[in-house]
């Protein structure tokens, strides 16, 4: 018995230390958040870019409409507008705490001709992303944290999703997790 | 028999737990944290119970013909490896569990960026069912449906004799 749990904990402490070395690794190579670091990075990607025509105009609209509650579905296109809708009632609280809205800087481009911006408002930063469509409408439009972000806000973010959306996520989640299962089945054709 | 039920129960928990933790969305951020925490004993103990069958493999390594094993060995390894870098990434990004145990992490972004590589725990925990699919098969037809067959009973009897596959 006592050997038994002697070979159990030194299995153990085997585990932990090889999960240590790998933590540690990791750590040694992840360097530090600098923001400063982050703008300047952001900076040179704005350079390198221009923003798609209209875009800044059409957000600094949204960001706006979204704060009072009122966002015009007319201007975004269908599936986005559908998305809109259903966030709302938890969208305007979120960026509430920010305060009113001071700037709007162009952050770069993204794939498939995403713009990012940086908005500062009085209270701390959002990037936004905005995609136009050929026809002025807004195809896509999305925000999130820039900054570490406050950790009531951060937990108020997951707060939000609509019990909907949630299971839908984890239906999609459980969906890939077994159509890969299926592909290793098929493609390493692999018995025990 | 024991062990075939008690592993069966373990990697249902632990499959369930996967599923909830690539949903935060659905399971809010509390229990994406504890769960998170939650589940690193059970993979320790999931390791354990492979234990035999991990060292019978390093042995067999150089082995004419032993492919199987080594890419089973290799997925192992890479799964292992992003388990512990998806869940230490999520405690120093933890805003509800590790705070509650008075603990404060640090550099949230770097380490946000790590746990946001999520994907690779998605794609490698897939593979390590299917590389197993042969085991859970028979667990599930003796233990689950009561039908046992000779393949599935031959998958249990060989983790349970600590022999890697050929």
């Amino acid at each position: 018995m006592a050997q038994s749990i002697q070979r159990v904990a030194l299995r153990t402490a085997s585990i932990l230390l090889a999960a240590g070395i790998v933590v540690a690794a990791t750590y040694a190579m992840t360097p530090p958040y600098d923001q400063t670091r982050e703008e300047a990075a952001e900076a040179e990607q704005a350079k390198k870019h221009s923003p798609t025509p209209g875009s800044e105009e059409a957000l600094r609209r949204v960001i706006d409409e979204i704060q009072r509650g009122q966002p015009d579905y007319a201007r975004m296109d269908e599936r986005l507008s559908d998305t809109v809708r259903r966030l709302m009632p938890y969208t305007p609280p979120l960026l509430a705490n920010l305060g009113p809205l001071q700037s709007v800087a162009y952050a770069g481009k993204g794939g498939g001709g995403v713009d990012f911006y940086r908005a500062t408002y009085m209270n701390g930063s959002v990037r936004w992303a905005i995609s136009m469509g050929k026809s002025g409408m807004i195809e896509g439009l999305g925000f999130g944290p820039i900054s570490p972000p406050n950790p009531h806000r951060w937990i108020d973010s997951y707060a939000v999703f609509p019990m909907g959306a949630g299971a839908e996520e984890m239906a999609v989640r459980l969906a890939q997790l077994l159509a890969l299962v299926a592909f290793g089945r098929l493609a390493l054709r692999i018995r025990l | 028999m024991k062990r075939t039920r008690f592993l069966l129960i373990l990697d249902t928990i632990l499959f369930v737990s996967l599923v909830l933790l690539l949903a935060p969305g659905f399971s809010g951020l509390a229990v994406h944290e504890w769960l998170g925490l939650a589940v690193i004993p059970l993979i320790v103990i999931h390791i354990l119970y492979g234990w035999r069958w991990i060292a019978a493999t390093l042995v067999r390594l150089g082995a004419k013909g032993a492919w199987r094993s080594r890419v089973n060995l290799l997925l192992n390894t890479l799964l292992f490896i992003a388990f512990a870098v998806t869940t230490f990434s999520g405690a120093m990004t933890s805003f509800i569990a590790l705070p509650a145990l008075g603990i404060a992490p640090g550099n949230f972004e770097g380490w946000r960026m790590l746990h946001n590589q999520w994907i690779y725990v998605l794609v490698l925990a897939a593979l390590h069912i299917a590389m197993n699919w042969g085991w859970i098969a028979g667990a599930v037809r003796r233990h689950v449906l009561a039908r046992p067959t000779a393949r599935g009973d031959a998958a249990i009897d060989a983790l349970a004799a600590e022999r890697p596959e050929a």
